[in-house]
């Protein structure tokens, strides 16, 4: 038995200690998840919370032979949309996570790229609160979290088919955004690559 | 293709999902396009800030936050459905309707072979030694365990089977020779003067041995044809011995004018025969069983045993009363007599059936047809609700959940 599947037997007897190792590796992700979804942070944390809460108490009605971080993800997707219906917040981030985002520019590299990745991580981050809630979360479970297509299929209850389609949709939609935006010039990615 | 085509493939591109040839058709274009170049380099510089970006780091305290709510609360029980319960039981439900499937089409096949059955001597040495096997170990061990004794079933059937194939055969033939026949008669009888046909069916029945079952009579008043009398109806269960049923039957026909006769017999050859047999299958199963009993040594043995005879000797009661009712019904048959007294004055009829009076009636029946109807839409509707309420609520139900999400 994997040590994973000893945390949540024990866990299912009310080892809150165990869940707690069982979960440590994923609560970043349902953080960020519900970050990439709600309005702000402390939603995020309140909602992951919650869903994290939800996970405890059903970990009976688990099926083991399932993927356990797929069905925790999708109680956070499915938490954040049932407080989406309620706040009716029909809304990517705020200007919070669009900071949070700038900030995770990485801070390896010389002063110039630095600059010129932050000023792109900045045009992304306000790119992406354009998009619609559709759009965006498979971005970020793909593009942003790196979750494969398979999971995030499984967690959007989708089609691997209308997974991929959507992707494709929306990353052209975000390239268009991005391009359009007043900050952004061919010199910001003059040093990519193109083929 | 042209370059917003081409453009849109960019992110496949990127994502390795494009075809070989879809590939280098693109790598061809965009070699040569500056505008696909760039489509290309900033598709690329987005998805690498989206997945260089780190995930943002869980706010302070919430690891602790988290404990302190989950610390009040506990897995709950798992919701066993039918459908999980289904798909974790799915192998033992299979195999026991496979089993339940296969047993409900041999035994009626079994039912036909062991009435062929002739080899005796096989079958009940075989049977004994396994009954008092069983007594002595087998059955103690297999004690609650059906399938066991399910077995044990069908073993002192085989036996059962055999014993009534030698010995019980020759006496049903002859019990069978004549056909099983119940012959059931109604007539229907008017007559002028109610007593003296009375008197008449009444030595009619005594001649052939026959007896009255059942007998009423009621008075009514028949107030039609603006004219009111009283008469007499009888009603009249008659038992006849089955060989005089077709001469009384006639006999009383001429008691009265005739309204309506009827003759039907009931022939129950074939059951009256399956279930001698059975009877025997089964009292040749109660003799096996007393002999097992006095081979029983343990209490749980006796129980068991006792349990199965008391069994076996209720079917045979059950199927001797149905045996010795059919033999009522065969060696005596029925007739149900109905006597209706007519009076002997003729119908006046009525001298004011003119066109007036016709026309009075027809409005009052139009009047009386259409009130009937209307009753008969309320009770209709007053008997409906018990479906139409449940079904307008569901209606409701749908049709407010339908405009909610439509919202």
């Amino acid at each position: 038995m994997s040590n994973e599947k000893k945390l949540i037997k024990r866990a299912k007897s009310g080892d809150v200690e165990a869940f707690e190792q069982l979960i440590a590796d994923y609560q970043i992700y349902c953080y960020n998840i519900a970050l990439g979804m709600l309005k702000s942070e402390e939603d995020a944390k309140d909602v992951s919370q919650e869903a994290l809460i939800k996970v405890y108490q059903k970990l009976n009605n688990f099926d083991e032979k399932a993927s356990f971080s797929t069905w925790l993800y999708r109680v956070v997707v499915n938490s954040c949309l049932d407080y989406i219906k309620r706040q009716n917040k029909l809304r990517l981030v705020d200007d919070s996570y669009d900071d949070a985002l700038a900030q995770t520019a990485s801070p390896q590299g010389d002063v110039a790229q630095r600059a010129i990745d932050n000023e792109l991580t900045a045009i992304v981050a306000r790119s992406i609160k354009q998009l619609s809630l559709k759009q965006r979360l498979p971005i970020v479970l793909r593009d942003y979290l790196g979750l494969s297509y398979d999971d995030v299929a499984a967690l959007l209850n989708l089609p691997l088919g209308t997974v991929k389609s959507r992707l494709l949709r929306a990353r052209n939609k975000l390239r268009e955004i991005v391009r359009s935006d007043a900050a952004f010039s061919d010199d910001l990615i003059a040093d990519k690559e193109v083929l | 293709m042209s370059c917003q085509q081409y453009d849109k493939q960019i992110s496949q591109y990127l994502a390795d999902d494009l075809s070989a040839d879809q590939r280098a058709a693109l790598e061809a274009h965009v070699a040569q396009c500056q505008h696909c170049q760039r489509a290309l380099q900033a598709e690329r510089a987005i998805a690498e800030q989206l997945a260089d970006m780190p995930l943002k780091a869980l706010p302070d305290g919430y690891a602790a936050e988290l404990r302190a709510r989950l610390v009040n609360v506990k897995p709950e029980k798992p919701v066993k459905t039918a459908s999980k319960l289904f798909s974790r039981h799915r192998k033992w439900l299979v195999a026991i309707a496979a089993c339940l499937i296969v047993a409900l089409s041999v035994v009626p096949l079994l039912d036909n072979i062991w009435y062929e059955t002739t080899d005796k001597a096989a079958y009940e040495e075989s049977a004994l030694s396994y009954g008092e096997g069983m007594v002595g170990g087998e059955m103690s061990e297999a004690k609650g365990e059906v399938s066991e004794m399910d077995y044990n079933e069908e073993v002192l059937d085989d036996v059962a089977t055999v014993e009534m194939s030698r010995d019980a055969a020759p006496k049903m033939a002859d019990d069978l020779q004549a056909r099983k026949l119940i012959k059931r008669g109604t007539i229907e009888l008017s007559v002028v003067d109610y007593d003296v046909a009375l008197d008449n069916i009444n030595g009619l029945i005594g001649q052939y041995s026959g007896y009255v079952e059942n007998s009423t009579v009621a008075r009514h008043q028949n107030n039609s044809n603006s004219r009111s009398f009283d008469y007499r109806k009888g009603y009249m269960i008659l038992r006849i011995p089955s060989e005089q049923f077709e001469v009384v039957f006639a006999q009383l026909l001429k008691f009265g004018e005739v309204s309506y006769q009827e003759q039907t017999s009931e022939d129950l050859t074939d059951v009256y025969r399956d279930t001698v047999n059975e009877i025997k299958n089964l009292e040749v199963r109660e003799t096996a069983l007393r002999k097992i009993m006095t081979q029983a040594e343990t209490v749980e043995d006796i129980i068991t045993v006792e349990a199965e005879l008391s069994r076996v000797r209720g079917q045979i009661n059950d199927l001797t009363g149905n045996l010795q009712q059919w033999d009522r019904l065969i060696d005596m048959s029925t007739i149900q007599l109905t006597i209706s007294e007519q009076p002997d004055a003729a119908v006046v009829q009525p001298i004011d059936d003119d066109l007036s009076s016709r026309a009075r009636r027809a409005f009052v029946g139009s009047l009386n047809g259409i009130t009937h109807f209307l009753e008969n839409i309320f009770v209709g509707i007053v008997g409906l609700l018990p479906i139409i309420v449940p079904i307008l609520l569901i209606i409701a139900i749908v049709l407010a959940m339908w405009r909610r999400k439509k919202k």
